[in-house]
């Protein structure tokens, strides 16, 4: 295989607690998670660079009925989990757990909250997640 | 960019579906074939099966649902139509839109001139966080399930985007699932006959018959504001906000625009189609809309020579309230940030100015994933034709829409129907 930046090469360097993303040389485009081919131009001349792990909460839910693997993390409908979506200050925008709110309030979550980057360890990987 | 008309003219002439709900002991073959018989019966004139030349089915997840894959040869054998090319198609809840679109073009090439368009969906024999798990599978597992999302977390967060930039409340989204209730409880192949006030009464006596006390719920909005009635999935978005579980297929008949006369004097012609594609929810430069929606939507009126004010009904992708809400602003019908007030007036409702999802749409309808595209078509194609029965459009309308989304937007298929 010619591919040197996978999926998993990304998660590795979440474990050593990286936030690595890439940035287009032809457009300047900056992508988190990284790609190897930029969406914005198609070119494959592109940077990895780490990103300072600040953001800004775009979107969010509170989720009660969670999927198995955050079942298995111990959320559920007594201890639901926030999602949201973050702008990172960079420009682009990732998925992430959200730590730090108040989740019995839902309706009080502000969009537009910053955020900054908060490493879980779970079980064998580590997670990128957001804390207020 | 190539020629955006399709080589030769295509119409529906039979469409079809089984009751959408959950059949416990019944498989895909046997909730399939109930599509199909009522699609034979639909055709006026009559179709000889041995003249049907290819099976497009779609289905979403027929592997993890059933332990069951390569369906599309096992369903065509159990009706009866080996060895004729049965293929499959897979595009996450807008599937059997993917199967009709790939028949539509397999005909307008001129390879085939009758063609059999399926959808079908077996969701209900695994238990709900199984459930919840495959169709999980349809996002971006990586980047978007292991970061903690479900999908009514995805559509729970385009639904916090939009109450922030258009200041709508959860009582906007209430207002779509009551409606689509009211339009479901005059469709007999819904999931759910009854409107929200119905329901409410029934869950009051069986309290009552319990020896509880008496719930106090006076209006619909109470019932559907009460935790316990109520209770919430991913915040703002309630179990009355999300689309059931669901079993059901559907089928239609499509054939070349030069046939279609000897099998009825009504046919329904497909004059616009539209797809596109997408990657995740937070790669996208809105989450107010669904981007792979518009483009669908441009190339579809663009190929039909029609606009929005045009399209007199549409069915549309309401796997959650607050998604009925951004496909009526993503179709045009609507400004953005305007569908959430239209929806609360009652534009989107049958007596509206634009009827939205007059079949009860996926929400009280049903959506057995695989099968909510072709569904959708049978909804259009009955209205089109004057035979919806007790929920039939006044105006004699003669120009329908679907809207078909897979996952949170990575597929999106327009299509748009004409009565001539
Ligand atoms: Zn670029």
């Amino acid at each position: 295989m010619s591919v040197d930046l996978t999926i998993n090469s990304y998660f590795n360097e979440i474990k050593k607690k990286k936030i690595s993303g890439t940035q287009c040389k032809e457009c300047g485009r900056i992508h988190l998670p990284p790609r190897v081919i930029c969406d914005h131009c198609k070119s494959q001349n592109l940077d990895i660079i780490e990103l300072a792990g600040e953001g800004t909460l775009q979107a969010y839910s509170v989720v009660y009925v969670p999927n198995s693997k955050m079942v298995a993390a111990g959320f559920g409908r007594e201890n639901p989990n926030c999602v949201g979506i973050v702008k990172m200050s960079e420009g682009p925008m990732v998925s992430a757990e959200i730590y730090g709110f108040d989740l019995s309030e839902p309706e009080k979550i502000k969009i537009g909250t910053s955020v900054k980057a908060k490493f879980i360890e779970r079980g064998e990987s580590v997670i990128l997640a957001f804390e207020v | 960019m190539g020629n955006k008309k399709l080589g030769r003219g295509v119409a529906v002439v039979g469409a079809g579906m089984s009751k959408f709900g959950s059949f416990p002991g019944f498989t895909s073959r046997d909730i399939f074939v109930d599509a199909y018989k009522d699609l034979l019966t639909t055709v006026d004139k009559g179709i000889d099966p041995k003249d049907i030349e290819a099976f497009y089915l779609g289905n979403y997840s027929s592997d993890l649902f059933e332990g069951q894959a390569h369906l599309a040869p096992i369903i065509a054998n159990w009706i009866g139509l080996s060895p004729i090319p049965a293929v499959r198609l897979e595009g996450a809840c807008a599937s059997s839109s993917v199967a009709f679109r790939e028949g539509m073009i397999a005909i307008a090439s001129g390879l085939y001139d009758i063609v059999l368009v399926g959808g079908i969906e077996k969701m209900t024999d695994l238990p709900i966080s199984a459930v919840t798990d495959t169709l999980a599978t349809a996002a971006d597992i990586p980047y978007e399930v292991n970061a903690g999302f479900t999908f009514p977390g995805f559509y729970a967060s385009m639904a916090t985007a939009y109450m922030h930039a258009y200041g709508a409340t959860p009582e906007t989204f209430m207002k779509v699932g009551i409606k689509n209730h009211k339009h479901g409880s005059l469709n007999p192949k819904a999931q759910f006959g009854q409107k929200i006030s119905e329901i409410m009464e029934i869950k009051r006596a069986s309290a009552i018959n319990k020896g509880k006390p008496a719930p106090t719920w006076e209006t619909e909005l109470d019932f559907l504001s009460d935790n316990k009635s109520n209770p919430l999935i991913a915040w703002p978005m309630r179990l009355y906000d999300c689309s059931p579980v669901s079993d059901g297929g559907a089928a239609l008949l499509l054939v070349s625009e030069e046939l279609a006369y000897q099998f009825t004097d009504h046919p329904i012609f497909v004059i616009g189609s539209g797809a596109a594609s997408d990657g995740p929810l937070h790669a996208r430069s809105s989450l107010t809309s669904i981007p792979s929606a518009k483009l669908a939507a441009d190339k579809a009126y663009e190929m039909a020579g029609v606009s929005a004010s045009d399209v007199k009904l549409a069915e549309v992708h309401d796997c959650f309230t607050i998604a009925e809400i951004i496909a009526t602003e993503d179709l045009g019908f609507f400004e953005e940030g305007k569908g959430g007030k239209a929806a609360e007036e009652g534009q989107t409702s049958r007596t509206g100015s634009k009827p939205i999802n007059t079949s009860g749409g996926l929400k009280s309808k049903g959506h057995p994933v695989g099968a909510s595209g072709a569904g959708q078509v049978v909804e259009v194609w009955k209205q089109l034709r004057g035979q919806a029965g007790d929920r039939q459009l006044s105006g004699n309308p003669d120009l329908g829409l679907t809207h078909n989304v897979g996952g949170t937007g990575q597929t999106c298929i327009v299509n748009i129907f004409e009565r001539r």
